[in-house]
């Protein structure tokens, strides 16, 4: 048997995966050839060290370790939404606070005076200037005494 | 708690949420991000930053996956992005080493810290199987690392990499063949020492 035909079936061959007969002629050819026996073993320690790695723990006290750096994190992170929206609503609050001072105000002034309406005013307007126009200073004068 | 209730406490930010998610699904996380770096500690680094980006984007899961595949994808794309900037990181180093003409820093930066403690021939198959799996196209190394270290079925496989079954046979066959290619010349050369 040809070597290379053990090099291309190294996994296969050490996964069961290869028909009785060929694993028959290559455990043969292996019991026989040198380099092909310390290919396997080779290959042997790749699987032993890939091994080892899956049984590899990781730190016990990784989780508090981690779940800290996410609290850090999300804490940073709120902290810096709220340095962007702090100045959004401090500008929010002063127009607020200056549409109350404005609904305030009309709602005084129109309680003093009534509702400011146009028509009406132009119809004082009207009124006013029908008086003046008919009744002289003078007579309003003698009227008052 | 089901996956369900995971997700929606997660998004609500929930605090039990968040340390079941992480008490839970840590050893995944650091193991597979670890299969594919090749050092525990850094992988352990990177789950960090891997569970934050699972609470910050868990609301794109749409459950048209299984929430383990989903995380499946967040650990390959961190691992590979990760080794990839390793890799650029190498590079530059080794034009630095090239154009330094210090013999003493080369000591120095070729070392791995973490497998000091490894006997010399573990060390080197370490080595030589950490080069071997890093020199392979990126789909193959992530469909057999996914298959060989962490068991994963060809279809779990095809699932996180949006491919088919098929491919992934095929990516995977084609990952075994190229290492069984490597580790002929390298058990070769080593067996001429």
């Amino acid at each position: 048997m040809d070597c290379r035909i053990v090099q291309h079936n190294l996994f296969t061959y050490r996964e069961n995966d290869l028909p009785p007969g060929i694993t028959r002629d290559i455990e043969a050819h292996i019991s026989e050839c040198e380099s092909c026996k310390k290919l396997l073993a080779g290959f042997q320690s790749v699987e032993t060290l890939i091994e080892k790695d899956r049984a590899a723990e990781p730190n016990p006290f990784i989780a508090t370790r981690i779940i800290l750096y996410i609290e850090n994190d999300l804490a940073r992170q709120s902290k810096k939404r709220g340095l962007i929206l702090r100045p959004i609503l401090v500008t929010l609050t002063v127009l607020g606070a200056v549409a109350l001072g404005y609904t305030i105000g009309k709602s005084g002034f129109d309680r003093i005076i009534g509702p400011v309406d146009n028509n009406n005013q132009i119809e004082n307007l009207k009124t006013e200037l029908y008086i003046h126009d008919f009744i002289d200073e003078n007579t309003t004068l003698i009227i008052n005494e | 708690m089901t996956d369900r209730e995971l997700i929606e406490g997660v998004s609500r930010r929930d605090k039990a949420a968040i340390n079941y998610l992480v008490n839970n699904y840590q050893k995944r996380v650091i193991k597979t991000a670890y299969y594919f770096i090749g050092n525990l500690e850094d992988a352990e680094d990177l789950s960090q930053e891997i569970f934050l980006e699972i609470i910050k984007s868990i609301g794109s899961f749409r459950g048209t996956s299984s929430f383990s595949t989903w995380l499946y994808r967040i650990i390959v794309n961190r691992s590979i992005n990760v080794i990839r900037k390793n890799k650029r990181r190498n590079i530059f180093s080794s034009f630095e080493r090239l154009f330094q003409k210090s013999g003493e820093s080369e000591d120095i930066t070729g070392q791995e810290p973490s497998n000091d403690c490894e006997p010399l021939d573990e060390k080197e198959t370490r080595d030589f199987l950490n080069n071997a799996i890093s020199g392979l196209p990126e789909n193959q190394r992530i469909a057999f690392v996914l298959n060989k270290y962490e068991e994963l079925s060809y279809k779990e496989i095809a699932d996180i990499m949006n491919l088919s079954v098929s491919s992934v046979e095929s990516l995977i066959h084609r990952a075994k063949s190229n290492l069984q290619k490597r580790l002929a010349i390298h058990f070769s050369q080593y067996s001429k020492k």
